[in-house]
């Protein structure tokens, strides 16, 4: 008697020449993390690991590497793209679902999809050219504050509107995948269409939905040229979003390849590439492992 | 059929775009009892079935002509509340259709629409429309578990507890054994005979002997036009047309 499962003798062949690819990415993965930590080692047996995270001293000829700034400034940029881009991407894909007629839905979606498939410089120029001034001649005195206009704010608003489209667009295939029939049953129990949206499509929806912003959140944390050219790069904490920041993508981008002979500063970068992993993955995790539990819960 | 009954078409046309679907429709669903429209797939039933309350509206690019009659009130005419005719009509689907929260929470999703909070007042209409749809039994310790935790079966019955809860008038059913085992077929026919003298049921089926089994009043729908509608006596043993004949013998289906 044969295993059920096991693949026949001709099967095997092309199972074991495919196997390796499949090896490959995850390997790429291990092998990145281990070139950052290999690199980034000299300074770890140097100095304690919470001195250099969370220290706010960036003084790489001195000797101080203090991520911390860094740190926050990716932090603040990010969260403020995502709380600016997730309520906004969430009532675009609603209307586009539930309300938009057909005609309108067929013109979104190659738009959606150029935009979100526009290179990121061009997001970035088009920051320079008008976000920065709006910021710093609108926005920072309506709030009775002065700004270069290079900050946190421009570096978020510049990259809300670069994951929008991703987020819009895996949002409104996910609301899409709610079944007419399922519609239907709570609209014959005399929902109206909103009472339908609300308990019913999103509740379906949510683990899509959450998966989509994860998406977002995770192209965010490492849009690197569009914030470095808005954000204004100056390592301080962040005290509010009218602020100059630097964070981690661009700091490894201003400064890889440069300065190096300043003993430990490769060292350092490669740390704060490691910690840009660290936090992408952590995030990444984090979602899944929620997501993971509340499919348990409701199924 | 002596006075009009409650649930009336009347002229009814639909088109999907230049397609015409329904080609004037004129039934008088009988009160307290069940029509069954049987015919070929794609001939129109569900179509019908879906004009009743409305459900059409949600599909775009179809125009809907002539006149449905609630206790004679067009259900079509400008200013109808979508969803007040929406609930005197409960719809079972082909495919149950649980709502993605807890047992109770999809009995108590209807009430709860129209503003009923009293904890104890649902926990009453829960119990009684799981009873009525026969499900009380298997769930009572469960009531707080995802309804997608269910068997197949289980879950029609739901959908019938579901929309009996909102008191309907009318209960349509769009092949609602299909997707479901010959036990579980059993148990929502033998719920759907209990119900007849209270409702006015509509059912949609391609199974004739389900038909056979449960309709007082037959319908037969071809090509979108209603060739033969009678006591199911007669439809079902001696038809007046030759193509329910042919249908009926299984010549065309």
């Amino acid at each position: 008697m044969r295993v059920i499962g096991r693949f026949s003798r001709r099967d095997r062949g092309p199972g074991l020449a495919t196997a390796p690819f499949a090896i490959f990415p995850v390997a790429l993965t291990v092998v990145i993390f281990l070139a950052l930590l290999m690199k980034a080692w000299p300074l770890l047996s140097l100095k304690a690991l919470p001195s250099l995270l969370f220290s706010s001293t960036w003084l790489p000829s001195r000797g101080h590497f203090g991520l911390w700034p860094f740190i926050l400034g990716t932090l603040w940029v990010t969260m403020t793209a995502i709380l600016l881009a997730v309520p906004v991407s969430i009532l675009t894909s609603l209307y586009l679902s539930e309300y938009a007629p057909v005609r309108l839905k067929r013109i979104f979606q190659p738009v959606l999809d150029l935009l979100a498939g526009l290179p990121s410089v061009i997001y970035g120029m088009w920051g320079v050219l008008l976000v920065v001034p709006a910021v710093s001649k609108f926005l920072a005195p309506a709030f009775g504050r002065q700004s270069s206009g290079y900050s946190i704010l421009s570096a978020a608003l510049v990259l809300a509107l670069m994951i929008l489209p991703t987020i819009i667009s895996v949002s409104v295939e996910v609301l899409n995948s709610v079944p007419l029939a399922l519609k239907e049953a709570a609209l014959s129990l005399g929902a109206t269409r909103l009472e339908v949206i609300r308990y019913v499509v999103m509740k379906k929806s949510f683990p899509g939905i959450l998966a989509a912003c994860v998406l977002g959140l995770s192209r965010a944390f490492g849009e690197t040229i569009a914030v470095l050219m808005v954000v204004g790069n100056v390592p301080v904490i962040p005290r509010s979003l009218f602020s100059p920041a630097y964070p981690l993508p661009a700091l490894l981008a201003n400064n890889y390849g440069e300065m190096m002979s300043v003993p430990g500063y490769e060292s350092a970068l490669n740390l704060a590439a490691l910690l840009l992993l660290a936090i992408v993955v952590g995030f990444s995790l984090l979602a899944r492992w929620y997501l993971v539990r509340i499919s348990r819960r409701s199924a | 059929m002596n006075r009009p009954s409650r649930l009336r078409v009347e002229n009814l046309n639909v088109y999907y775009g230049q397609n015409q679907v329904l080609k004037n429709i004129n039934l008088d669903l009988p009160d307290n009892g069940i029509t069954v429209v049987i015919g070929p797939s794609g001939c129109g039933k569900t179509t019908l079935l879906k004009s009743l309350n409305r459900l059409l509206d949600e599909q775009e690019g179809v125009r809907v002509e002539g006149r449905v009659l609630l206790d004679g009130q067009d259900i079509y005419q400008a200013g109808a509340d979508l969803t007040l005719i929406r609930k005197r009509m409960g719809l079972l689907s082909q495919k149950p259709q649980v709502l993605p929260m807890s047992i109770y929470d999809n009995v108590a999703f209807g009430p709860r629409l129209l503003g009923l909070k009293d904890r104890k007042v649902l926990n009453g209409l829960v119990e009684k429309y799981l009873k009525l749809a026969g499900l009380w039994e298997e769930v009572k310790d469960r009531l707080q578990e995802p309804a997608a935790r269910l068997s197949i079966g289980q879950q029609q019955r739901l959908c019938l507890a579901r929309g009996l809860a909102v008191e309907p008038e009318v209960i349509l059913g769009d092949e609602p054994t299909s997707a479901l085992d010959p036990q579980s077929s059993r148990n929502v026919e033998a719920q759907l005979l209990s119900l007849k003298q209270n409702y006015t049921i509509v059912l949609v089926t391609h199974i004739l002997r389900q038909a056979r089994r449960l309709a007082d009043y037959v319908a037969f729908l071809y090509f979108g036009e209603v060739i033969e509608f009678g006591p199911a006596s007669e439809v079902l043993v001696s038809p007046r047309d030759s193509r329910t004949r042919a249908y009926i013998t299984g010549e065309i289906s």
